[in-house]
């Protein structure tokens, strides 16, 4: 949908986003500060923790790292605050077509008893002021706010383009029945919908803010998406339905016990010969233990309580014990991210 | 807070030295951080609009403040802007921590 931000709407998110460019310039400067330490990757602790002490006090009096630090936290715990506000200047303005768009072949459906669950509440996922349903429009602002004019200019690569191009990744055939566990706004709905045009998709969020703006996006497109709250682990949904599972991004919003639920409840909804694949952060076995190191610092302060027992997985072993066949996780093309999981449900017997 | 005395240190009536008087708590020096930077946002958007006011000015009449609300930059403007918003936060950071590559 199309819309203008005000002044001091445009302003602000151009402000916060500049000083996220500048915060990965500062960063790169202070890994220039850890090599002159003498720390290196093959010299940091192999504890976690230990390592963060040990850089932490390397760099006790860089003032890089700690002006880094609290571009860092006032980015996080303030972008989406300026978010709000840039939305509430044009919100007159857009509301009507925000409702219109509420109508339409796409609808919003609660699995019976749905409740959120115990990981979710409470819980201020990026440092969201009042977590992704803190908004009325939460959604929205997220998508094309937040999106739009931050996560897009300051994170490296193009964010949408990512999500298109991971689907290239799956054999060369047509997929028909596409659910989606952790469907959000519906930024990796629409790049699904365009590369497999004829599909019928599902797609389940524990947020209806975020899936109001995926019903938006269908129904400013004509798409018929059946659009389901519930838990990605535990979907009610019919088993052998579907002969795509996939998500972007939601794993490391979750802890380690409810990624297994999710890629169980991949399993139990895929047909035989379905695949699965699922996209998200870099895991630490991946990086060198510096690289490993970043990771985990900008989590710890970046409203992320799940990335480190999520990224510490090895989803092509979890693939296999569940059963999936020709498991695959990689990074695509090469690089760090985003990192990709594959893996197929074997045929039936016989 | 400080449990330091709330007044600038001063000589006492002995004529003793005055001892130092730390107007911030070392634990207030994040939200120090947080504070300079809540300024230059607003320092920026001011910036901002300022700059748009004298583009709008130059091509309408007096009452332009929902003029300028409503500006969309153009593509020279954004990008004078970009390269003022640049500078403004390098400037901003470099005096945080002077000396670092940005």
């Amino acid at each position: 949908m199309d819309f203008e931000l005000r002044q001091r709407g445009r302003a602000s998110m151009d402000f916060v986003a500049e000083l996220g460019l500048n915060g990965a310039r500062l960063r790169a400067a202070t890994l220039a500060e850890v090599k002159s330490a003498g720390l290196a990757p093959d010299t940091l602790a192999a504890d976690l923790d230990e390592r963060v002490a040990q850089v932490e006090g390397a760099l006790g009096g860089s003032k890089a790292f700690h002006t880094y630090a609290l571009v860092a936290d006032w980015g996080s715990s303030t972008h989406g605050k300026l978010a709000i506000e840039a939305f509430e200047q044009v919100r007159d303005e857009i509301e009507p077509r925000l409702k219109a768009l509420g109508e339409g072949p796409t609808r919003i459906r609660t699995k019976p008893g749905y409740q959120l669950p115990d990981y979710a509440r409470g819980v201020e996922f990026h440092r969201t002021t009042g977590g992704w349903d803190g908004h009325e429009y939460m959604g929205f602002i997220h998508a094309e706010l937040i999106h739009r004019h931050y996560v897009y200019k300051t994170f490296p690569g193009d964010i949408f383009a990512q999500r298109r191009r991971v689907l290239d990744e799956l054999p060369d055939r047509e997929f028909t029945r596409v659910l989606e566990l952790g469907a959000s706004s519906g930024h990796y709905t629409r790049m699904i919908q365009d590369k497999f045009p004829r599909a019928a998709i599902t797609g389940v969020d524990t947020s209806v803010r975020f899936l109001e703006q995926a019903q938006r996006v269908a129904n400013e497109h004509g798409w018929t998406w059946d659009l389901l709250v519930a838990p990605g682990e535990d979907t009610g949904l019919p088993a052998e339905s579907f002969d795509l599972v996939t998500s972007y991004i939601l794993l490391h919003e979750i802890p380690e016990r409810t990624i297994r639920g999710v890629f169980a409840e991949a399993y139990r909804t895929l047909e035989p010969g379905g695949w699965l694949l699922m996209t998200d952060v870099t895991p630490f076995w991946a990086q060198d233990r510096l690289s490993e190191f970043w990771s985990y610092w900008g989590a710890l302060h970046g409203g992320e309580p799940y990335w480190r027992e999520s990224a510490s997985l090895k989803l092509d072993e979890l693939c296999r014990e569940l059963g999936f066949v020709d498991a695959k996780t990689y990074g695509l093309g090469g690089k760090p991210y985003p990192w990709i999981t594959i893996a197929r449900k074997p045929e039936r017997a016989g | 807070m400080s449990a330091a005395p709330a007044a600038p240190a001063r000589a006492n009536a002995t004529g003793a030295a005055p001892t130092r008087f730390e107007f911030l708590a070392p634990e207030q020096l994040d939200d120090l951080g947080r504070a300079v930077l809540t300024l230059a946002r607003e320092v920026w958007v001011l910036r901002d609009r300022q700059r748009i006011l004298e583009h709008v000015l130059a091509e309408r009449g007096v009452d332009v403040a929902d003029a300028i609300d409503r500006y969309q930059p153009g593509p020279e403007l954004q990008k004078r802007l970009d390269a003022e918003r640049a500078a403004f936060v390098k400037e901003l950071l470099g005096a945080l921590a002077p000396g670092t590559p940005l």
